[in-house]
């Protein structure tokens, strides 16, 4: 499957500002920055992995972990070489992501997240305090005194078609816009690491994460100032 | 709660690149903002689909045997002991790893006439992070920043170029900002500051000591 980049609704087509989408047109074939399609996991596949992370949760059951431990291990393996790990302590982060998340599964709430999320979160903060030496808290930890708890206010249905909509329209982010996100999601850079290592201005690394959100219809209001 | 994290420092924080000071303050932040926190958790789904589609890395066949086996081992988690008295009701258990002790118990030092602060310890030093008490009514000496200063208040609250900061607001300040932040009258103001380099006094009155000119 390649890189949809056809154009969306009118609605979500604006214009960019500045410079957004005039550099680097070469990467928008580039084979690496396309997704495969062989390991999209549709809605149906991520409620199955919520299950099994309840299952865990619940029964504390072993052939539920070695499930999700064969679906995941190996991308989290993946995820943290693409920090520039060698591939043995990428290994360890990822078993040791795994170890928390039989740890923790109570506390996964799939109201809140799907398992890939969660996961993705608990294996973030492994790679910080293994590779950066650096604490993160816990998910849990930030429940204190919240305001406008959103989360738990949104419907199991609107919340499905959110996740639908999220894996559904990462295919239609053009490849500048995704080069960016994955650098920031799998190199842990920030935005003005990114400017400096593209060689992009700051400005055009802002806008294009944006422009990124807001096309994953449901993570940024249009209308939000940057 | 009116001011929120900036949408790019959410996103650098959820993608794991904020270093610890500036995580330190978004999550303070979020300890109080549930809005902010639904947004963190919709970034973090990004991050989820991104994962689904990298390419399995390849890993030891035994690696899931072994894994099982330490599952029973860690099976119980340790959990933090329970802060007592005014630390457990006016710190976000994000902030409690850092202080050993209650709120009271903790070293404070007067950074500046009416103004105390107490370090909290960060593991990475590219930052300072501190808890600020400052006296009702009473201003924090003029100052602009070298580097970014991020504050969140914890309790009682601040003026600040005629914006009010009350529980839980997240307020940027850079070396644009020159600013004489004042607690609100009514009560102490204690807040989270984390600075990546010392703050400059301009006032003419009140002189700064640490952590302000080192």
């Amino acid at each position: 499957m390649s890189l949809n980049l056809q154009q969306e609704s009118a609605s979500s087509a604006r214009p960019a500002r500045g410079a957004a989408l005039v550099t680097f047109p070469q990467v928008g074939y580039a084979s690496p920055l396309t997704l495969s399609s062989r390991v999209q996991v549709s809605p149906m596949n991520q409620d199955m992995l919520c299950d099994l992370v309840e299952a865990v949760a619940r029964q504390r059951d072993k052939a539920a972990f070695a499930r999700l431990f064969q679906h995941f291990a190996p991308r989290l393996a993946a995820f943290v070489q693409r920090r520039g790990a060698d591939p043995a302590t990428a290994q360890d982060v990822a078993q040791d992501a795994m170890l928390t998340v039989w740890r923790k599964a109570q506390q996964f709430d799939r109201s809140r997240a799907t398992a890939s999320a969660w996961i993705f979160a608990i294996a973030r903060n492994r790679r910080i305090d293994v590779i950066r030496r650096e604490r993160r808290p816990d998910p849990e930890m930030l429940i204190f005194m919240q305001e406008n708890n959103a989360p738990s206010a949104e419907s199991e249905m609107e919340r499905s078609a959110f996740h639908g909509r999220l894996h559904a329209s990462l295919t239609q982010v053009p490849a500048n816009q995704l080069e960016i996100l994955k650098k920031a999601y799998f190199e842990d850079l920030a935005h003005s690491e990114i400017a400096q290592q593209l060689g992009l201005p700051l400005g055009t690394v802002k806008s294009r994460i944006r422009l990124a959100l807001i096309r994953l219809r449901g993570l940024l209001d249009e209308e939000e100032t940057p | 709660m009116t001011h929120h994290v900036p949408t790019p420092l959410l996103f650098d924080f959820a993608t794991g690149a904020l270093p610890e000071g500036p995580a330190l303050a978004v999550t303070t932040h979020l300890s109080y903002c549930g809005e902010c926190h639904a947004a963190l958790l919709r970034l973090e789904e990004v991050g989820g689909a991104l994962l689904q589609t990298l390419e399995p890395a390849a890993v030891d066949s035994d690696l899931l045997s072994h894994t099982l086996a330490r599952l029973d081992e860690s099976d119980m988690d340790a959990s933090v002991a329970e802060p007592e008295g005014e630390t457990r009701g006016l710190l976000p258990p994000v902030l409690r790893p850092y202080l050993a002790t209650t709120l009271n118990g903790a070293r404070w030092r007067f950074a500046a006439r009416h103004v105390r602060e107490a370090r909290l310890p960060l593991a990475n030093t590219a930052h300072r992070a501190s808890l600020l008490r400052v006296a009702a009514g009473r201003p924090v000496p003029q100052h602009t920043h070298r580097g970014v200063e991020y504050t969140v208040v914890l309790s009682g609250g601040f003026t600040d170029r005629g914006q009010a900061y009350r529980m839980g607001d997240f307020c940027v300040a850079d070396p644009s900002v020159e600013h004489r932040p004042v607690a609100m009258a009514d009560a102490e103001c204690l807040c989270l500051a984390v600075l990546d380099a010392p703050v400059l006094p301009t006032g003419r009155i009140g002189r700064l000591i640490s952590p302000f000119l080192r």
